[in-house]
């Protein structure tokens, strides 16, 4: 997923990749990642939980909007 | 609070490709958004085996999947099927917005706070071993349908 990122940079194309585990994303450097506290199969939070999905898409999505330059990788709570 | 994924979860042919494959790449510098994020246009990619009525499923076995489909981001998510060899995909077919958060962007839209929702969302099988023609071919053949979408940004879900 992270190399799809960084070929939609390349095309001018802000990304933001959800992150389930850490290593993957410095090993991978998406050039914006939102670690989250979930498990497998459920990266915006487990089903049934229309809020907290809403949460962490706009946590996603606010990264896009940040300046800066190389890879940010940040960490999102659980809730 | 929820269970935080972990490799040690994950069967052995996995954490072998996760370890052959978490090669540290380069990084690159971020593409700035051109607009506000209330004007741009967001195109979602999730990797969770997504597949729309009519299509192929995923291919499951060792050597994984580097394909990927399309599907119009308002799809009924009910009308979707799910093939992933690595995850429960009971989660996804019970909430698809847990792993493809079609109908979540959609409300964004509604509230304002992105421009729209692309119209065309992608869908992937996560499990690619073989990443040649992932970055050879799908990549660049997902990065040109957005281009012909004049989408801004991408939220990639993995799962």
């Amino acid at each position: 997923m992270g190399l799809v990122a960084r070929e939609l940079e390349s095309r001018g194309i802000a990304t933001v990749c959800l992150v389930l585990l850490r290593e993957v994303a410095e090993a991978v450097k998406p050039p914006r990642g939102l670690l989250v506290p979930f498990g497998w199969g459920e990266p915006l939070g487990p089903p049934g939980r229309a809020e907290l999905h809403r949460r962490v898409a706009l946590a996603a999505l606010g990264m896009l909007e940040e300046a800066g330059e190389g890879p940010a990788l940040e960490e999102m709570g659980g809730g | 609070m929820p269970d935080s994924a972990h490799i040690r979860d994950l069967d052995p042919a996995t954490r072998t490709w996760l370890r052959i494959g978490l090669r540290s790449r380069e990084p690159v510098d971020r593409a700035p958004l051109r607009r506000p994020l209330s004007g741009a246009r967001v195109a979602v990619l999730s990797t969770g085996g997504a597949v729309p009525p009519g299509r192929e499923p995923f291919g499951t076995g060792k050597l994984g999947d580097p394909s990927f489909r399309t599907l119009p981001s308002d799809l009924d998510p009910a009308r979707l099927s799910w093939t992933h060899p690595h995850y429960d995909t009971e989660m996804a077919r019970r909430d698809p917005d847990a792993v493809f958060p079609l109908r979540t962007l959609a409300g964004l839209a509604e509230e304002g706070r992105i421009g729209s929702v692309a119209p065309t969302a992608y869908s992937m099988m996560g499990y690619v071993p073989l990443t040649r023609t992932l970055i050879r071919e799908t990549a660049p053949a997902i990065g040109e349908a957005m281009q012909g979408e004049e989408v801004d940004a991408a939220l990639l879900c993995p799962a």
